[in-house]
């Protein structure tokens, strides 16, 4: 009948935390190997290193406790025989009997009964010489063996993240090692390069016509190539290179692309500015259920708590204008898997397709700023305004993304226009040729930027708070329609114009505020009677 | 691959990951005897099919096998024992016709029932790329073969 193999869960566990001892054999150990280790390495050897440390220390409690012997197959026993078993969660017993082993397969060997302090009796293989798992278990009482590693693995698949996490954390700690990409290797033992190797490294990528180049080819460019193992040159480059100012890392995850900061288009820079995001605190109980769904019907890249689905294939945005000014797209939950994702670098090159043409154009995707650059030259082309459909569908792999604009034929349209004269904001209906496809509610458009751009400066100047900016924008779009009432995406967009945020507050001014009164569905009117 | 998908979906799956050891569950098949020993015939290989002739009265003899890990014996009968240290070896024993269930069987019995993950299970059996259907399959209500996680 079929046996189970239990490996017993250890117990020191739960309190294991690196000693300097620890910091000291894994140095060594990187200091025989002379490359870097994953961290799933690094986690295994020194696991390996403590539990032989357990092992040591059960054999000497055995010892103390007169258990003289430590289990090993190849050893022989006799009945009345105290025996230790480490590899069974530090289990002892005693032998009652002995028979002959039968199994062709181990050659000759023997069979000892042992009961268990757990008062169960189970079987061990002894005598056994000629089976390499004696050989397993000889090396194992020296600490560096195939079982050893076996049993480390066991327990790290059993623990992973726990076990990284708590082992990553303290190794951080550690001022000798250093982290680069999930290797880590000593400082001190990394190979030096020196400013001229940089200089050189600043030279290949200034002659790349600002393409990014891998850490491998950089290093074949400056000619280091035989100066030292390849793993190990490649670290040390990505460590100088990343604590040089220079130089970025724009790969996304799993691969390192250096970039010069200083090719990086101004533009981004600008696009940062436009798109910074106001912190406002909504307490979620100022959101009924209806304002959170229209909340996320607009998909803002800065409305909190969106848990959705992982999303697939193409996915269509309704543009901002902020990210109409900025020349971006929004980087959400909704689009994220259409873009690169990187753990360190802050940005990763990307090429964004235009759908129509073909042309492919540089992007870049900021990863903490939420947006997607590089679309501006897309927006002037095809004349793109704040409202339009823009569909952004997946390209061969993850560094490229196709930006389909909804073009049609030009139609004159009585469109929303914010207009800003002496210093206020007003808005107005005004005929306009409309070439792209656009969402109704969201619609908006600027008469003169620069006048829009001097009164947010203003704004925020006198410190204008978003209650005031919500009032006077929304009795201004009241004013479009006989009805006098305003939908919700219609406020979220006028708002963005002159301030960025997220729908969430704006709905929140409107749900606290008894000036405004919901009369159904996404519509809002203002009653300052009440 | 995204396991955790698939463990919201039903209540003996959300225990498991990637990291879950499957094996052969001794005591599903302990009130089984017969249909494990009726099974394990299945494996073996033609020639010893012959020998073994389960209809007629077999020669019941046991065999010591020793986990790998810890030395711990185990008796196993004769029929096991041939599917362990012959047929498991042979060209036939896990095909691309074999059934996912009985491959991971037939797997778990040549390694001497060593608890595996699934994504070796799924290398184990030439399945790579199905993990989420054999996580499915292990780790569904229903036991099939004794095949269960550890």
């Amino acid at each position: 009948m079929i046996q189970n193999n239990n490996l017993s869960d250890t117990g020191w566990l739960e309190s294991y935390s690196l000693q300097y001892q620890d910091y000291d054999h894994l140095i060594n150990l990187l200091l025989e190997a002379g490359t870097p280790w994953s961290t799933k390495k690094v986690v295994l050897a020194l696991l390996e290193h403590k539990i032989k440390q357990e092992q040591e220390k059960n054999a000497i409690e055995s010892e103390d406790k007169d258990l003289t012997e430590v289990y090993s197959p190849d050893e022989t026993y006799v009945s009345g025989q105290a025996v230790h078993f480490p590899l069974l969660d530090g289990l002892s017993g005693e032998v009652i009997s002995t028979r002959n082993g039968h199994n062709p397969d181990y050659g000759e060997f023997e069979v000892m009964q042992v009961l268990c302090e757990d008062d169960i009796t189970r079987e061990f293989a002894i005598g056994l010489t000629s089976h390499h798992l004696s050989d397993n278990f000889n090396s194992a009482n020296n600490g560096n063996s195939n079982l050893l590693s076996e049993f480390a693995k066991h327990i790290l698949q059993k623990n992973t993240p726990m076990l990284e996490n708590k082992i990553q954390a303290d190794l951080l700690e550690c001022r000798e090692l250093v982290r680069l990409s999930g290797y880590w290797f000593p400082v001190d033992l990394l190979v030096d390069i020196n400013s001229g190797y940089l200089n050189l490294a600043e030279a290949a990528l200034d002659v790349a016509n600002g393409l990014p180049l891998s850490t491998k080819e950089l290093l074949q460019q400056i000619g280091m190539t035989e100066e030292s193992d390849e793993e190990l040159l490649i670290f040390s480059l990505n460590y100088a290179l990343q604590r040089d100012e220079r130089f970025e890392d724009v790969g996304p995850v799993g691969q390192v692309l250096w970039f010069l900061g200083s090719m990086k288009p101004r533009d981004i820079v600008m696009s940062e500015k436009h798109l910074v995001c106001e912190s406002v605190d909504v307490l979620s109980d100022s959101l009924t259920e209806d304002m959170k769904k229209l909340s996320l019907a607009l998909r803002d890249e800065f409305s909190a708590n969106i848990e959705i689905e992982p999303a697939k294939g193409s996915v269509e945005v309704v543009l901002t204008y902020p990210h109409l000014k900025a020349g971006t797209l929004p980087l959400s939950p909704y689009t994220a898997h259409l873009f690169p994702s990187a753990l360190v670098s802050p940005r990763v090159k990307i090429t964004l397709i235009d759908a129509l043409s073909g042309e492919r154009l540089p992007g870049w995707v900021a990863q903490k700023e939420r947006f997607v650059w590089g679309v501006n030259q897309l927006y002037k082309k095809y004349d793109v305004i704040a409202g339009a459909r823009i569909t952004i569908a997946p390209g061969a792999d993850l560094s490229e993304s196709v930006v389909h604009i909804d073009r049609r034929n030009p139609v004159k349209e009585w469109v929303r226009t914010l207009v800003v004269e002496d210093g206020r904001l007003y808005f107005e209906l005004r005929k306009r040729d409309v070439s792209v496809g656009f969402v109704e509610e969201n619609i908006v458009c600027v008469e003169d930027s620069d006048d829009v751009k001097a009164l947010c400066k203003q704004l925020l100047h006198n410190g204008v708070t978003l209650e005031k900016i919500v009032e006077r924008i929304f009795r201004e779009l009241s004013k479009l329609t006989p009805q006098g009432n305003v939908h919700a995406h219609t406020l979220y967009s006028a708002v963005n114009v002159v301030r960025r945020i997220p729908p969430e507050p704006i709905l929140a001014v409107l749900g606290i505020n008894l000036c405004y009164t919901h009369i159904g569905d996404a519509y809002w009117r203002y009653e300052p009677s009440q | 691959m995204k396991l955790t998908t698939i463990a919201e979906q039903t209540e003996n799956v959300q225990r498991m990951n990637q990291q879950t050891l499957f094996h052969i569950d001794a005591e599903w098949w302990a009130p089984r005897e017969d249909e494990y020993q009726t099974y394990l015939y299945s494996l073996l290989c033609d020639k010893h099919q012959e020998e073994f002739d389960y209809v007629d009265d077999r020669e019941y003899k046991l065999f010591d096998w020793v986990n790998p890990q810890t030395g711990e014996v185990f008796s196993i009968d004769s029929i096991e024992y041939s599917v362990r240290s012959h047929c498991s070896s042979q060209e036939d024993y896990i095909t691309k016709g074999t059934a996912m269930v009985d491959s991971v069987f037939r797997v778990l019995i040549a390694n001497g029932n060593q608890p595996l993950t699934i994504k070796q299970l799924a290398s184990c059996i030439g399945r790579i790329g199905q993990e989420t259907t054999i996580l499915r399959m292990l780790g569904g209500r229903k036991v099939y073969k004794g095949l269960r996680p550890l």
